[in-house]
């Protein structure tokens, strides 16, 4: 089995964009029938939302440690979480991001193989 | 993930999103807790928590209390300001010191509202205020509908709506006492006028004043919602509040039949009754039995009645017109407009009274506001039609033309044009 980390880049939320509730609920569903057919397959080894509240940002930094906080929300590059599958091939990792919900909204998907 | 399946099962399902109305719920809860003068400081905070939610929800689903994780957020990022200014100036900020939780927000059934959305509900139409603008805020702080949304519902451009609700935020603001609930005899007062701001929500939807949508069904469910939790509040729950919510879910039932698929509207007489909502239809009905307790009637009363003498009308020829007919003269008798008269002669005339619908419409010729009503010409047609009168029933219909100020009554006159010269 190989394992590979799937990434969502882009897409809405930026900051300043206006979000309704009623956009919101819309927009979950098909990330929520998408999950769940992973899940049904058995390929979705994890998922996880990430807080930005409490991020923290570590450096080494003219000669010692810094620790700043961040990323922040506002940052057009924010990870809000991460998916992990566990595929026999790579055409099969690649056929589930191509079905994944956020390349119809704007965003794209990144496919990173773990080391075995 | 099972807020799905849950959202199939309540009542409001067809109506209504959860959640619009969990977001509602906790941008009443902000500004409960925060005060009218950081309202628009509790809408960003709640705005950056949709966005959050954005940005994680689709990695995990929705949380299990989606309204507690959206407050969390929100509540923590005003503490995070408030205390940022608080540094800055040296001037203590209260209750600062916690930080918010999920614990601190109870989400309510659909069908209720938590005390800190009825204090909302009281400001939101304190009479200060155009009840127009009432209706906007509501939609914010309330119903959770974005500034889009509400533009679009009220045709309204989007910064106008910024606007209006800005500057009634600041105006609320100065209000003393007004994160209170009105207790005593002020409490009448003002739920006479919330019931009222209500009625005017619902209206919006069920009869648009302009634009292209012949109806606004999700406006239609919130003033739905909030009746109901008007007549259901222990604060609230009067004779008045029952009659109003009996009103609105016996008028909602006939949504489904109002609106078909092609997109127009199906007025009464036209609709297949054996799509009206049963739920809504029973609950409108077991409302307006239960709104009998006082001894004032009300207007709500006497338009209830109306609905539910429709409602139980198999058809409408089988309809007690007699009812309708005696319900609008009461009507007249506690507040005498032009417009009830005119349902009083449609009821007159429907019931093959027609001498007595002549006199009615006789009389309304004469009210300044008729001539250019849309609804006149029509009704004036239908009569005439009644009576073999073509003449009179084709001038009267090109004057509706003339006067049609939406898409829907153009298509609703032009079909009764067919129809008479056929």
């Amino acid at each position: 089995m190989a394992e590979y980390l799937l990434l969502l880049r882009g897409g809405p939320g930026q900051a300043g964009e206006e979000v309704s509730p009623a956009e919101l609920q819309a927009y979950l569903e098909p990330y929520r029938a998408w999950l769940h057919e992973l899940t049904m397959e058995g390929t979705l080894l994890s998922a996880r939302r990430l807080d930005a509240d409490g991020s923290k940002t570590v450096r080494w930094e003219g000669g010692g440690v810094t620790v700043m906080d961040g990323p922040y929300t506002e940052s057009k590059d924010i990870v809000g979480g991460y998916y992990m599958l566990g595929v026999d091939t790579e055409a099969e990792a690649l056929a589930i991001a191509r079905r994944c919900p956020h390349l119809a909204n704007g965003g794209s998907v990144e496919l990173r193989p773990a080391f075995a | 993930m099972t807020r799905f399946a849950d959202a199939d099962a309540s009542p409001h399902a067809a109506l209504d999103g959860w959640m619009r109305r969990d977001a509602g719920a906790v941008h009443a809860h902000l500004i409960a807790r925060f005060g009218w003068g950081r309202a628009e400081m509790a809408e960003d905070a709640l705005q950056d928590a949709l966005v959050r939610a954005l940005q994680t929800w689709p990695f995990a689903g929705v949380p299990d209390r989606p309204g507690g994780w959206l407050y969390t957020v929100a509540a923590n990022r005003m503490l995070d300001l408030l205390r940022g200014a608080a540094e800055r100036t040296a001037v203590p900020v209260e209750a600062l010191t916690q930080r918010a939780g999920a614990s601190q927000f109870e989400a309510t059934p659909p069908d209720e509202l938590s005390d800190p959305e009825l204090a909302v509900l009281f400001a939101v139409c304190h009479p200060s205020l155009d009840p127009r603008t009432g209706i906007a805020l509501a939609l914010q702080v309330l119903s959770g509908f974005s500034l889009r949304e509400i533009a679009n519902a009220l045709l309204l451009r989007p910064d106008a709506v910024a606007q209006r609700l800005s500057r009634a935020k600041r105006a609320l603001r100065d209000i003393p006492g007004i994160a209170e609930l009105p207790a005593g005899t002020a409490l009448r007062d003002r739920l006479a006028v919330a019931l009222d701001v209500v009625a005017l929500l619902f209206n919006e939807g069920f009869e648009p004043s302009s634009g292209e949508l012949p109806m606004r069904t999700d406006l239609c469910g919130e003033a739905i919602r909030l009746a109901d939790a008007l007549a259901g509040h222990p604060l609230t729950a009067g004779p008045e509040a029952r009659a109003l919510a009996a009103l609105l879910n016996l008028l909602g039932a006939r949504l489904p039949a109002r609106l078909v698929d092609s997109g127009a509207v199906t007025l009464l007489p036209e609709q297949d009754r054996a799509a009206w909502d049963r739920v809504l239809l029973h609950r409108g009905l077991r409302q307006l039995a239960e709104s009998a307790g006082g001894d004032q009637v009300s207007r709500y009363h006497l338009l209830a009645g109306i609905a539910a003498t429709h409602a139980t009308a198999v058809s409408l020829d089988e309809t007690d017109w007699g009812a309708i007919v005696a319900d609008y003269r009461l009507l007249i008798h506690l507040e005498d407009s032009p417009v009830h008269r005119l349902n009083l002669a449609v009821a007159l005339q429907r019931g093959g009274w027609l001498a007595a619908a002549a006199d009615e419409m006789a009389r309304l010729e004469a009210s300044p506001r008729m001539g250019g009503y849309f609804w006149f010409h029509m009704t004036r047609a239908e009569i005439a039609e009644r009576v073999g009168d073509r003449s009179t029933a084709a001038a009267s219909l090109e004057t509706a033309l003339a006067l049609a100020s939406t898409p829907m009554q153009t298509r609703f006159v032009r079909r009764r044009i067919t129809g008479v010269s056929a």
